[in-house]
């Protein structure tokens, strides 16, 4: 049987309102109740993901797909004003997201930022032993990451480089699969992966994450408004957001559906 | 030596008084004997001289005729020297006077080091550094001991210099001037990473003379509490084709304070000359009224066909960035401190000295 | 009235001045205070414009000329007697107009009356009529929009005395205290709280035909929630027989209020324009500066924004051309009290024929103004190798919660560019006159389109004059 891995209950998200001195001053001493908040994005949306299964979440444009996203992995733009999370036990609701990445999240970003100054090679291996507490062997992780760039056609110079700077947008996406490859997390979101990749990329991203969800009993939100990576990936749910809300949810013949059909279907029950 | 004080690091062309950033006044402090100690191979040749004598002989290379008071006939800009400096002219006059160590180092012609050449300077001391036609150096400079140094490079045609100057140094002061000419096709690269001292100043004079020449430069710095950094670039593009890229990287920490003026000079003649400067200070306080950002990016331009950018980003470590840290189980702390370490780092690695690199991460791990 | 603003509150060092005493000049470079003495009773000043006047000529003797800029050295200082009594020697008939001036009326297709009119000749009898149907639109709406000369005997005269030149003081510089000691003309604006004026209002209407225009005083205020635009000018060429303009623009913009203030400067091809326009924001307030400057000899024109209120908002976006003989020293100030207060600036400059264009800006964030955000990208276009363009920008900053972008860029039309123009058939001086406007076009799209159209003419003679 499967552990109910994430649970989403009745999630109500506005975009936050930063103060003068946005995300320091005024997120530490505010709770997530004082904040500001503007819009509201999402609308009562609930969705629960066991160890294992692969979401695919798909919308049009502005459905609040990435908010999702975002507001899972804790991102300070967005405030949960009703509802909860719960991940692996834990109420995760307004936790920061370097705790929620301690207990096992990860997101593959749509625009990953440079972080110049740290190559790739030392943010991975410390992002693994902030992780695990313990330093890791050097030898058996210059062979693991080594090994993994080559699945993904890496070249191994990218190791060296600064994280993401320079970048072709190609080779952002394949660095954030090495992190997941490398990372190993209970839970990744893939915030539109495929989005600016050419035929190719897409076909050894998406090998990428096949070997993710064979490796650890990984589980998986793959947002995307195109269906492309899909292709070859096991998937186990769909879900259609529309304007904030929760539409639809189905097999994986719902990604079939899509492809022939659009959204159509869906923008009227809104 | 008290009381001594010099007007140094002029804007090339005056601006608003009231801002107060037209030059600035050093007080001079010496607080070490002066030495220069070097292991040079036997090929190259090295004088000790007095300070006149050196100049006058560089100022001979660099053609006294160099020395322009107005651009385009009508826009009065400094130039009180015969050969460039960053700080300027009175920096001269003191070195003339103040007994400073002097030493004359000339790399022949085709030679080629594959070694780097590592000089430590101690107190005051003023380097002159010709580079023969086609010749290559590596030189790495520790100012550890030193309260100032003063290097002039001229190099001939073809020649290509790596250099770098670093200071980790906790004294009082340190004052580093920096002038060079560079000859057709010539190529000079310079990377400083000065840290420590609480007042810094830092002067860099570049005349790209020779077509084809190109000039690459990084600078990294880190302020807190009562530390002050002032530094003056002046790029000038004469000949065509000409290159400059420079990167001033730095952190502020509370109460850090630092002023920053650099500009490029495109002269008449410079056809397809390329600048690109790129300013980066990073505001990494909490404490509200506690830092003192001077930037002062120029464009100086009278010939058409040219292509020059200039960037200033000031700000503190961007929210994104630090999601993104944290998606990857970094906290705030680790992510910031990464970050500041990555963002001075950037420009010590190019140090091609382990151990200066070593200590250069040991002092910021130590600051924040 | 509503009068929220304390003046007193302005904070004196923002204007420290601080001059050297040995450029103390002696001489009474033309003007006496005898001569200003008459100038004020010819206008009726009342006995405290008197002083003010007489202490600003003060000012101006001692106050050096700046060490900084272009050089104002072909200003001729002791013939500026003559400039404050126009009736002296300056000619007022159309033959002495010079001849490329009518020229440039001619091919801007500027109807008779009005060349006269911007020649500050002929009588104004269109652009009187239609400055009186304006006026009648905005008095229903409250609004009071009076020369300046009324303005200090109406029943406003308390409230201006208040704020004049208490944004821009004597003590400023050298130029804003002549102009103390010898504005004359100008308007006055009064919108009060909650009142959007409909249509912009044009100081166009205001030009004496007596060859004013060079030291005219504009004040506007705006209450809480107003909104107005102002259009200072027009391009057409003003043409002037003396050449010096020091005006002086001060405009107090209430809370939540906001104020768009455009010009478009083409004074003629020998003026000194020494003009100083500043702008104090309150709370929530916001400004927009629209600012095309293609004429004079020397031009020294840095709009200055203080953002002292919470949460304002200034940009500004200009374009500066100078051509043959030109050196326009033009910029910015933006100074940054409020907290959250954000500021723009788009600045565009164009060189050519020998001219010389200088940007010239200064950003200050002081400690107070926690969470600001200031964006400023210049680029600079060289049109040919005789010409110069510099760029002198200032960031001076005071606390590490703000957040500060600047781009700045120089180069030449690119070939491809000019290319792919005519490769679709445009001839090769009508694709950079096409390629100039483009770069120009952040300026002329905030425009009213007649001005726009009337700019983008001017670029063009601009590119056609060889």
């Amino acid at each position: 049987m499967s552990n109910k891995l994430l649970k989403i209950n009745k999630i109500n998200v506005s975009a936050a309102i930063h103060g003068a001195v946005s995300n320091t001053i005024d997120s530490k001493t505010k709770t997530e109740n004082e904040r500001e908040t503007g819009v509201k994005i999402l609308h009562d949306l609930s969705l629960d993901i066991n160890e294992g299964e692969t979401h695919v979440l798909l919308g049009p444009n502005g459905a609040g797909k990435s908010t999702l996203g975002y507001t899972l992995i804790g991102s300070p733009e967005y405030v949960v004003t009703e509802g909860e999370i719960i991940f692996d036990g834990n109420d995760i609701t307004h936790e920061t997201a370097d705790k929620r990445a301690k207990m096992g999240m990860f997101m593959s970003f749509q625009s990953p930022v440079d972080v110049p100054g740290i190559t790739l090679n030392d943010f991975i291996k410390e992002a693994i032993r902030s992780r695990t507490g313990k330093s890791i062997p050097i030898f058996k992780y210059k062979r693991e990451l080594a090994k993994t760039m080559e699945a993904l056609s890496m070249d191994e110079k990218y190791a060296e480089r600064d994280v993401n700077v320079g970048f072709s947008g190609g080779e952002k996406k394949k660095s954030e699969i090495l992190q997941l490859l490398m990372l190993n997390p209970k839970f990744a979101i893939l915030d539109e992966t495929d989005s600016g990749l050419d035929v190719d990329a897409v076909r050894t991203v998406s090998a990428g994450i096949a070997e993710y969800q064979k490796r650890q009993n990984g589980a998986l939100l793959i947002i995307t408004h195109s269906t492309r990576i899909l292709s070859s990936l096991k998937v186990d749910y769909t879900h259609i957001m529309i304007n904030g809300h929760m539409a639809a949810t189905g097999g994986p013949e719902l990604v079939e559906e899509i492809n022939q059909n659009g959204f159509k279907r869906f923008l009227n029950q809104n | 030596m008290a009381n001594n004080i010099i007007k140094v690091n002029h804007l090339p062309v005056l601006t608003w008084n009231r801002l107060k950033i037209n030059s600035s006044e050093a007080y001079i402090s010496k607080t070490s004997e002066n030495s220069i100690e070097y292991d040079l191979p036997a090929s190259i040749r090295t004088d000790s001289v007095d300070f006149i004598t050196a100049l006058s002989e560089f100022e001979a290379l660099s053609g006294s005729v160099r020395r322009e008071s107005f651009v385009s006939g009508k826009v009065p800009i400094y130039n009180e020297q015969a050969f460039i400096t960053g700080m300027g002219k009175e920096a001269d006059d003191y070195l003339a006077s103040s007994g400073a160590d002097i030493v004359i180092i000339d790399i022949p012609a085709e030679v080629n080091l594959s070694e780097p050449l590592k000089i430590n300077v101690s107190g005051e001391s003023s380097l002159f550094i010709k580079s023969g036609a086609g010749s290559a150096a590596n030189i790495v400079i520790d100012a550890e001991k030193a309260d100032f140094l003063s290097v002039r490079i001229f190099l001939n045609s073809g020649s290509q210099i790596n250099i770098s100057v670093s200071r980790v140094n906790n004294k009082a002061q340190f004052m580093t001037d920096f002038g060079a000419y560079l000859q057709d096709s010539a190529s000079l690269e310079l990377y400083s990473v000065l840290l420590g001292a609480e007042k810094i100043y830092c002067g860099i004079g570049i005349d790209m003379t020779g077509d084809n020449s190109r000039f690459k430069s990084e600078l990294a710095y880190l302020r807190g509490s009562g530390e002050d950094e002032d530094i003056n670039y002046n790029i000038i593009h004469r000949g065509r084709n000409t290159e400059s890229e420079f990167n001033v990287r730095g952190v502020l920490l509370d109460g850090g304070s630092k002023t920053l003026r650099d500009t490029i000079d495109f002269r008449r003649g410079a056809s397809g000359a390329r600048g690109n400067e790129q300013e980066n200070v990073l505001l990494a306080t909490e404490k509200e009224n506690s830092v003192f950002n001077k930037s002062v990016p120029l464009i100086l331009c009278e010939e058409e066909d040219v292509d020059g950018r200039h960037g200033a980003s000031i700000g503190r470590i961007d929210p994104k960035t630090t999601l993104y840290m944290e998606s990857r189980g970094f906290t705030p702390e680790e992510a910031r401190r990464l970050l500041i370490h990555g963002h001075i780092g950037s420009v010590a690695r190019s140090i091609p000295d382990k151990d200066i690199y070593k200590a250069v991460e040991k002092y910021i791990e130590a600051r924040i | 009235m509503n009068n929220k603003f304390n003046i007193d509150d302005i904070d004196r060092s923002l204007y420290d001045f601080k001059y050297d005493d040995k450029d103390f000049y002696r001489s009474k470079e033309g003007i006496t205070p005898e001569i200003v003495q008459q100038l004020s009773e010819d206008k009726n000043d009342p006995e405290w414009m008197r002083e003010f006047r007489l202490k600003s000529l003060d000012l101006y003797y001692k106050i050096p000329v700046p060490n900084w800029g272009p050089s104002i050295d072909g200003l001729d200082m002791n013939h500026i007697a003559t400039y404050v009594r126009p009736n002296t020697n300056m000619k007022d008939d159309w033959e002495s107009v010079p001849q490329d001036i009518k020229d440039t009326f001619d091919r801007l297709g500027i109807p008779q009356a009005e060349r006269e009119a911007l020649a500050g000749v002929g009588a104004q009898y269109d652009s009187e009529l239609v400055y009186h149907n304006v006026k009648d639109e905005v008095l229903k709406q409250g609004v009071i929009y009076t020369d300046f000369e009324s303005s200090l005997k109406g029943e406003y005269a308390d409230m201006v005395k208040e704020y004049f030149m208490k944004l821009i003081p004597p003590t400023d510089h050298k130029f804003a205290a002549l102009h103390g000691a010898v504005w004359s003309g100008g308007s006055f604006v009064y919108v009060p709280d909650n009142v959007k004026v409909s249509i912009p209002l044009q100081s166009y209407f205001r030009l004496n035909a007596k060859g004013a225009g060079q030291f005219e005083h504009t004040l506007i205020i705006l209450g809480e929630n107003a909104d107005l635009h102002f259009i200072e000018g027009c391009s057409a060429p003003k043409y002037n027989v003396a050449n010096l303009h020091a005006g002086a623009v001060e405009l107090y913009v209430g809370k939540n209020s906001h104020l768009r203030y455009s010009t478009i400067e083409n004074w003629s091809k020998n003026m000194y324009n020494l003009n100083t326009k500043r702008a104090l924001l309150e709370e929530g307030a916001s400004i927009e500066w629209v600012s095309g400057s293609f004429g004079s000899h020397v031009g020294n024109l840095y709009p200055t924004t203080i953002l002292r209120g919470d949460n304002s908002k200034a940009e500004f976006t200009g374009i500066t051309f100078a051509g043959q003989g030109q050196n326009l020293d033009t910029g910015t100030r933006m100074v940054h009290v409020g907290k959250s207060t954000s500021s723009i600036i788009d600045s565009k400059s164009i060189s050519k024929s020998g001219g010389i264009s200088t940007y010239r800006s200064s950003i200050e964030i002081r400690e107070s103004a926690v969470g600001s955000k200031v964006s400023v990208n210049c680029a600079s276009l060289m049109l040919d190798s005789d010409s110069r363009s510099d760029t002198i920008p200032a960031m001076d900053i005071r606390t590490p919660y703000c957040d500060v972008g600047h781009e700045a860029t120089i180069g030449r039309i690119s070939d491809k560019t000019i290319f792919y123009l005519m490769s679709r058939g445009i001839k090769e001086s009508d694709a950079r006159a096409m390629i100039v406007s483009g770069f120009a076009s952040p300026v002329s799209k905030e425009l009213p389109l007649e001005y726009a159209a009337e700019m983008n003419n001017l670029i063009k003679l601009e590119m056609d004059e060889g």
